[in-house]
C-alpha cells in the first residue's frame, strides 16, 4: 500500500473563532475560480473520471456512516454536511448550514439551514432531518465515531431551517468534529438499522445523485435539484475501481482518468512532462506530522534526554528523501506546531528554542552526559545494559518501512541496537493503540489548529492504561498535569489569542519533553488534469484543497466541461 | 544492474537475497520432508490404529487447500525472521510425501527380507533404519527436491503479497518492493526480472537433478540411448 | 460400502477444516477495526476504533465454545454474516460477485494447460529418442514449471501491456461497455483475460505434459505394447489406442483434482492482474481482518476440493474396482 496522508476528515475550528463570520464565503467562490483560466464558461455538460485512492471493487454501499472504502470517498458526494473544511489550510466553508451562533457561554450552538435545499428525489430538506441524524447517532454509538454525544445534551428543530444544540459544557473543539457529519434524511434512514442498512439506492442532498452501481465502476450523475442554482455543471462522474497504483498511474497519464490522489515518486515528473499546460500535480501540506513514537513506560525512553539525543540523531532531510521521495519535508521544530498551521498559530521564539538539530556526535555527548556509556561500538545504559529498542513495523506501508530502517541504522550510529519487527497493518495499529510497543513511526492526529495535535499526544484523556485500547493518540502514554490543566482552558474559551496563549504553552511543554519525536510534515499528493476540465484550483485561485478522497464537494461544484 | 528507485543497488541486493531465498528452500525443504518421513514411515510401519490416526492427520492436510492456508497463517504471524515462513511452509506441504512414503512403506515391510529383519527381532526403528529407508532414498531425495522448489515457490508468493518478512532482502521481498515503488510503471525492468530470473534458474536447476535422479533411478523413463550405452 | 466409507472421512475432514477455518482467523492479532484505523492512515480520528469495535461486533465477549457452536451452526445454513471489508455488505454478494471471475479464469486456463499439456506430453513421449521432441521440450517445461506464476504475470504486463500496450493492465472487462450478455461485453472480457489465461497457461503446461510423458513412457515398455508392435499394428494406431489411452487415468485424476483446485487457484496471479475474483478477496479479506469473508472463502475452496476428491473416488472404484477392496 502506498502512502495516504493525514487529512482533516470531519474537522475545524477557524471558523468557530470568527464565529458568524465566515458563513457566508460561498458567493464569491464561484465567480473567482474560472476566470482566471479565460476558457469557456461554466455550462451543464460532460464527465469526468475520478479515482480517489487505491481501492478493491466497490461495495454496493452508500450508507455514509459504514466504514469502507465508497463511504469516504462515493457516498460523501452524495450526502452532505453542514459545513466543508479545507484539509491542508483548516479554513472552512458554510454548507448546508448557512450560518451559525453560539450564545449561553458557548453552551448552545444555533444553526441556520440554507433555506430551499432538497432532496434528490424532491422532497424538502429540513430541520428535522439534522435533528434526525444527530439522534440517529445518539441511539446507535457505533456510527457516533467522534463521540459526538459525549459533549452533546441535546438537539432540536427551533424552526424549519434553525437547528438548536446544547452542550453539556462549552467545548471549542466540539463543532470541528460535529460540522462533519453527513445529514441523511428521515423518511430513507427511519425504521432501518443504519449499522446493516446498505442504502443502495441513497437518496441526498448532495450535488451528484447515483445513476449506476457495478463493482468495477460507480457511476454518478447530476442531481437536478440541487439547491446550489446551476450547479453542478458536470453531468457524470466515473469512479472506476482502481486496485493498484500502477492501474491508477497509467489511467492518469493516458488521459482516461482526470483525478486522484495517490502518492507516486514518478508522477511529478512523468505525469505533468506528457503535458505540462494540463496535468497537475499538487503536492500539498496536510497539518500533521508523520512522528517517531515512542513508550515513556519503557526505560530509557522515558528520559526526555533520551529522547532528544535520538531525535538529533536522526538525519530528517535523508528520512525525507528516501523515506517519502522528498515531498513530506522534514520538520524544522520540535514545538509540534507543522508548518502549514505556523503562520497562523506558531511562535517564531518557540521555533528557534526547540530547532529540529541534526548532529551525532552532539547526540551522543548529551547520552554520554546522562550517564550512558560507550563500550565497543555499543551504549551502554545506566543500568548497565546495552541500549536496544523494539521498533515494529507496519509492513504494508512500505514508506514507513523505509522510514523504519533508515532510523534504525541512523540509530545505530549513536550506539543504539534497534530492532526492527515488522506486523500486518491492522496488528500495528493495535499495538500502539494499546502501548504495546517501545518504539514505532505513525502519523499525528490533526486539526485546524496546533491543538488537536498537541492535546492529541499530550492529553491523559488520549491514552489510558498499557494494554487498554487509547482512545487517541497519547500512545506513548505521557502524562503531565500541566497538559491537563490548559487542555480545559483551551475547550472553555472560544477567543483566539487566549487560544493562541494556550498553544504556546503547549509546544514549550511538547518541545521539553518532547513525548513523540515530529519527523516529517505530513503532505498530499493530488493529481488533476485540466485539459478537458476546467474550475480547478489554481496557484493564482487556491479556492479550495485538491483532494480526491472524502467527498470534494467544493472542488465538485466548481468544475465543468472546456 | 542498475540501482532501483530506493537508490539501492540490484545486483549486490540480489546476492545478497540468495543467501535468505536458499535458506528458505533448503530449511522448508529439509523439515517438510522430515515431518513426511516421521509420519509416512511410522504410519506405515505400525499400522493399526497409529495409522489410522496418522493417515486421517495426512489426509486432512492433503485436502486443506495449501496456498490460502498459507496465506491465513502467514498474515498473523509475526516476522522477525524467516523461520515463520519456513514453518508454515513445512506445516501446510508434507502430506503428499508422506502419503507415497506410507504406501512405499506399507509394500516394503512385507518383502522378504523386512520380514527376517522382523522375524529375527530386531527393533523397529532398526528394520527401518536399515532395511526400509535405505530402500526409499530415490523416493525421498526427489521428495525433498520437489519440497524445496515448492518452498522456494511458495516464499516468493508470500513475500511478494507482503506477508514475509518486508525487512530482509530476499528474492520475494525484492519483488515486493519493486510492486509497491511502481517499477513497472517507471520502465525499471531491472529491478523485478532479475529476481524472478534467479528463482526460475535455481528452481529449474533443482528440478533437473530431479528429473536425472528419476532418469537413475526409474529404468523404464530412460532413454534408450542411455540404456544402449549403460 | 466404500463409497460411504469415503463420505464419512470426506465429512470428518470437512469438520476439520471448518473448526480450523475458526480457530485460525481468531489467533490472528489485531482486529477488523483496528484496521480500518490502519488502512484511512490518519484520514479518521483515532478516537472512531471504539464505534468501529462497536459495528463490527468486536470484543463482545461471548464464550469461546458458545461462539464456535453459533459459528457450526450459522455455517450449516449457510449464515457467513456481513463482510467487514465491504461492510455492511453479505459476504455471499461478494462472493457472488467474485466467483465468476474465478471460475472462468482460472477453469479455462486449467482446462488449456491441461489440454495443451497433454498432447505436448503424448508427442514427447512418443518421440523419446528425439532432442527436439523430448529434450528440450522437457527441459524448458522443468524450467517453466520451478518459475513463479506471478513473476510470468509481471514480465507479461510489462512487455505486452506496458511497453507494447497491447493489452490492458487491470480489470475484468472494458468499464466503459455495459455489463450485459452482449458480444462487445464478451469479447471485451476475453480480451482482457487474455494475459493473465497466457501466464497461467504457460507456467502449468509443463506439469501436465512432464505427467503425461512419464506417464506414457512407463506403460509404453509395458508387455502388451511390445505384443501390439510384434502383432504388427501401425506405431500411430498403438500410440493412441495402447500408449495413450492407459496412460490418461493419472491425468484424469489429476485434473479433476485440479478442477477442485480451481477457486484456491491462484490468488497472487489475480493480485497482479487487480482481477476481481475470488483470490483477490481472500487477499483483501486477510489484510482486512475480515474474518467472515476469510472463513466463507476457505469453507468454499474446501467444499470444492473435497468434492473433486470424493469424486475422483468414486471415479476410481468405478474404474478399478479393487481400491474398493483396500
Amino acid at each position: 500500500m502506498k502512502k495516504r496522508i493525514i487529512g482533516m476528515s470531519t474537522l475545524a475550528l477557524t471558523c468557530l473563532i470568527a464565529a458568524v463570520g465566515c458563513g457566508q464565503s460561498d458567493a464569491n467562490a464561484n465567480s473567482t475560480s474560472s476566470n482566471s483560466q479565460g476558457a469557456t464558461s461554466p455550462h451543464v455538460g460532460g464527465s469526468i473520471s475520478i479515482s480517489p485512492q487505491e481501492n478493491g471493487p466497490w461495495a454496493d454501499v452508500f450508507n455514509p456512516y459504514s466504514p469502507n472504502g465508497n463511504t469516504s470517498d462515493i457516498s460523501k458526494v452524495i450526502y452532505e454536511p453542514l459545513v466543508e473544511w479545507d484539509s491542508n489550510t483548516g479554513t472552512s466553508k458554510a454548507w448546508l448550514a448557512k450560518s451559525w451562533t453560539w450564545s449561553d457561554g458557548n453552551k448552545v450552538l444555533t444553526i441556520h439551514l440554507q433555506p430551499g435545499v432538497k432532496w434528490s428525489n424532491g422532497k424538502s430538506f429540513t430541520s428535522a432531518d439534522v435533528v434526525f441524524t444527530y439522534n440517529m447517532l445518539k441511539k446507535y454509538p457505533a456510527l457516533d465515531s467522534n463521540g459526538l454525544w459525549s459533549f452533546m445534551k441535546s438537539i432540536s428543530a427551533t424552526g424549519p431551517d434553525t437547528v438548536q444544540v446544547v452542550l453539556k459544557q462549552p467545548n471549542s473543539t466540539f463543532f470541528y468534529y460535529f460540522s462533519g457529519v453527513p445529514i441523511v434524511s428521515t423518511f430513507q434512514f427511519q425504521g432501518v438499522n443504519p449499522l446493516t442498512f446498505q442504502d443502495q439506492h441513497p437518496i441526498g442532498t448532495g450535488p451528484y445523485m447515483l445513476q449506476t452501481f457495478n463493482s468495477q465502476q460507480i457511476t454518478l450523475t447530476r442531481n437536478p435539484h440541487y439547491w446550489q442554482p446551476g450547479k453542478p455543471y458536470l453531468q457524470t462522474i466515473n469512479y472506476p475501481a482502481e486496485t493498484s497504483n500502477d492501474s491508477t498511474i497509467l489511467g492518469l497519464e493516458s488521459g482516461q482518468i482526470q483525478w486522484a490522489s495517490i502518492f507516486s515518486p514518478s508522477l511529478e515528473t512523468s505525469y505533468v512532462k506528457k503535458d505540462p499546460t494540463s496535468n497537475h500535480f499538487n503536492d500539498g501540506q496536510a497539518p500533521a506530522f508523520d512522528s517517531l513514537y515512542v513508550n515513556l513506560h519503557s526505560y530509557p525512553l522515558n528520559l526526555p534526554v533520551v529522547r532528544k539525543a535520538i531525535s538529533m540523531a536522526l538525519d530528517r532531510s535523508k528520512l525525507s528523501e528516501i523515506g517519502e521521495s522528498g515531498y513530506a519535508s522534514p520538520v524544522s521544530s520540535l514545538d509540534g506546531i507543522p508548518d502549514s498551521l505556523a503562520g497562523q498559530w506558531g511562535t517564531p521564539s518557540l521555533k528557534t528554542e526547540f530547532p529540529a538539530t541534526y548532529n551525532v556526535s552532539m547526540a551522543k555527548q548529551m547520552l554520554l552526559k546522562a550517564g550512558f556509556k560507550v563500550s565497543g561500538s555499543k551504549m551502554i545504559t545506566p543500568q548497565g545494559k546495552p541500549f536496544a529498542i523494539n521498533m515494529i513495523v507496519p509492513a504494508p506501508f512500505t514508506d514507513y518501512v523505509t522510514l523504519s530502517n533508515q532510523i534504525a541504522s541512523m540509530l545505530g550510529q549513536i550506539g543504539i541496537t534497534v530492532n526492527q519487527q515488522s506486523v500486518s497493518a491492522s496488528q500495528y495499529a493495535d499495538d500502539m493503540a494499546k502501548g504495546n510497543f517501545q518504539m514505532g513511526v505513525y502519523w499525528t492526529p490533526s486539526g485546524p489548529n496546533p491543538f488537536f495535535i498537541l492535546n492529541g499526544l499530550m492529553n491523559t484523556q488520549y491514552g489510558g492504561p498499557i494494554g487498554s485500547t487509547a482512545l487517541g493518540s497519547n500512545y506513548g502514554r505521557f502524562a503531565n498535569s500541566q497538559v491537563q490543566k490548559l487542555a480545559q482552558q483551551f475547550e472553555e474559551t472560544e477567543d483566539s489569542s487566549t487560544q493562541k496563549t494556550i498553544i504556546d504553552q503547549l509546544a514549550t511543554i511538547y518541545g521539553e519533553e518532547l513525548p513523540v519525536i515530529p519527523l516529517l510534515d505530513s503532505d498530499t499528493t493530488d493529481e488533476y488534469s485540466s485539459k478537458t476540465i476546467d474550475g480547478w484550483p489554481t496557484k493564482q485561485d487556491p479556492y479550495w484543497d485538491t483532494l480526491a478522497y472524502g467527498g470534494p464537494l467544493v472542488v465538485l461544484t466548481h468544475l465543468f466541461q472546456k | 544492474m542498475g540501482t532501483n528507485s530506493l537508490g539501492q543497488d540490484v545486483f549486490s541486493q540480489l546476492v545478497y537475497g540468495t543467501r535468505v531465498s536458499l535458506l528458505v528452500a533448503f530449511a522448508a525443504g529439509i523439515l517438510t520432508t522430515f515431518i513426511s518421513l516421521v509420519v509416512g514411515i511410522t504410519a506405515g510401519y505400525l499400522r493399526g490404529i497409529a495409522d489410522g490416526i496418522l493417515n486421517w492427520i495426512t489426509n486432512v492436510f492433503i485436502v486443506l487447500p495449501g496456498l490460502p492456508l498459507l496465506i491465513i497463517v502467514s498474515s498473523y504471524w509475526n516476522t522477525k525472521s524467516e523461520w515463520p515462513i519456513i514453518l508454515i511452509i513445512s506445516m501446510t506441504s508434507w502430506a503428499y510425501g508422506a502419503r507415497s512414503l506410507r504406501a512405499q512403506t506399507l509394500t516394503l515391510r512385507e518383502r522378504d527380507y523386512v520380514l527376517h529383519a522382523r522375524l529375527v527381532g530386531r527393533s523397529w526403528w532398526k528394520v527401518v533404519g536399515t532395511e526400509i529407508l535405505p530402500n526409499m532414498l530415490s523416493l525421498v531425495i526427489s521428495g525433498l527436491l520437489f519440497s524445496m522448489i515448492g518452498a522456494l515457490l511458495a516464499e516468493a508468493g508470500l513475500d511478494f503479497l507482503g506477508l514475509g518478512n518486508v525487512n530482509t532482502v530476499s528474492w520475494g521481498v525484492m519483488l515486493y518492493w519493486a510492486q509497491n515503488n511502481e517499477a513497472m510503471v517507471n520502465g525499471l525492468w531491472w529491478w523485478f526480472v532479475p529476481p524472478g530470473a534467479a528463482i526460475a534458474i535455481f528452481g529449474g536447476a533443482l528440478a533437473l537433478i530431479n528429473f536425472s535422479i528419476d532418469e537413475i533411478t526409474n529404468p523404464r523413463l530412460r532413454r534408450k540411448k542411455v540404456k544402449l550405452n549403460g | 460400502m466404500y463409497i460411504l466409507k469415503r463420505f464419512l472421512f470426506y465429512v470428518s475432514i470437512f469438520w476439520a477444516a471448518i473448526t480450523l477455518n475458526f480457530i485460525l482467523p481468531r489467533m490472528m492479532p489485531g482486529n477488523a477495526a483496528s484496521s480500518v484505523i490502519a488502512r484511512a492512515r490518519g484520514q479518521m480520528p483515532p478516537q472512531a476504533i471504539k464505534a468501529l469495535e462497536l459495528a463490527f461486533g468486536i470484543n463482545n465477549h461471548t464464550p469461546m465454545i458458545k461462539q464456535y457452536f453459533g459459528y457450526l451452526w450459522n455455517t450449516l445454513h449457510g449464515d457467513f454474516g456481513v463482510s467487514f471489508t465491504y461492510f455492511p455488505e453479505p459476504v455471499v454478494q461478494v462472493i457472488r460477485s467474485a466467483l465468476p471471475w474465478t471460475l472462468f479464469l482460472i477453469g479455462s486456463s486449467t482446462i488449456l494447460g491441461f489440454l495443451i499439456g497433454t498432447v505436448l506430453g503424448i508427442y514427447s513421449g512418443w518421440r523419446r529418442d528425439s532432442m527436439l521432441a523430448d529434450g528440450a521440450p522437457s527441459l524448458l517445461f522443468m524450467i517453466l514449471n520451478s518459475i513463479p506464476q506471478f513473476w510470468v504475470a509481471l514480465v507479461f504486463l510489462f512487455i505486452l501491456s506496458y511497453k507494447l500496450g497491447w493489452f490492458p493492465i487491470a480489470h475484468a472487462y472494458d468499464i466503459s461497455i455495459p455489463v450485459t450478455f452482449s458480444w462487445q461485453f464478451v469479447l471485451s472480457v476475453l480480451y482482457y483475460a487474455t494475459l493473465p489465461l497466457l501466464a497461467l497457461v504457460i507456467t502449468s503446461l509443463g506439469g501436465w505434459s512432464i505427467g503425461m510423458r512419464n506417464n506414457l513412457v512407463s506403460v509404453l515398455s509395458e508387455d502388451y505394447i511390445m505384443l501390439a508392435h510384434m502383432k504388427g499394428l501401425p506405431d500411430r494406431q498403438i500410440m493412441m489406442n495402447y500408449g495413450a489411452r492407459n496412460a490418461m487415468l493419472p491425468q484424469i485424476t489429476g485434473f479433476a483434482l485440479a478442477i477442485g483446485g480451481i477457486v484456491g487457484g491462484a490468488v497472487v496471479v489475480e493480485v497482479v492482474f487487480s482481477y476481481p475474483g475470488i483470490g483477490y478477496a481472500l487477499y483483501q479479506a486477510v489484510s482486512n481482518h475480515d474474518y467472515p469473508l476469510m472463513q466463507t472463502i476457505f469453507l468454499i475452496i474446501v467444499i470444492a476440493v473435497l468434492l473433486a476428491n470424493f469424486l475422483v473416488d468414486v471415479l476410481y472404484s468405478w474404474l478399478d474396482p479393487r481400491v474398493a477392496d483396500v
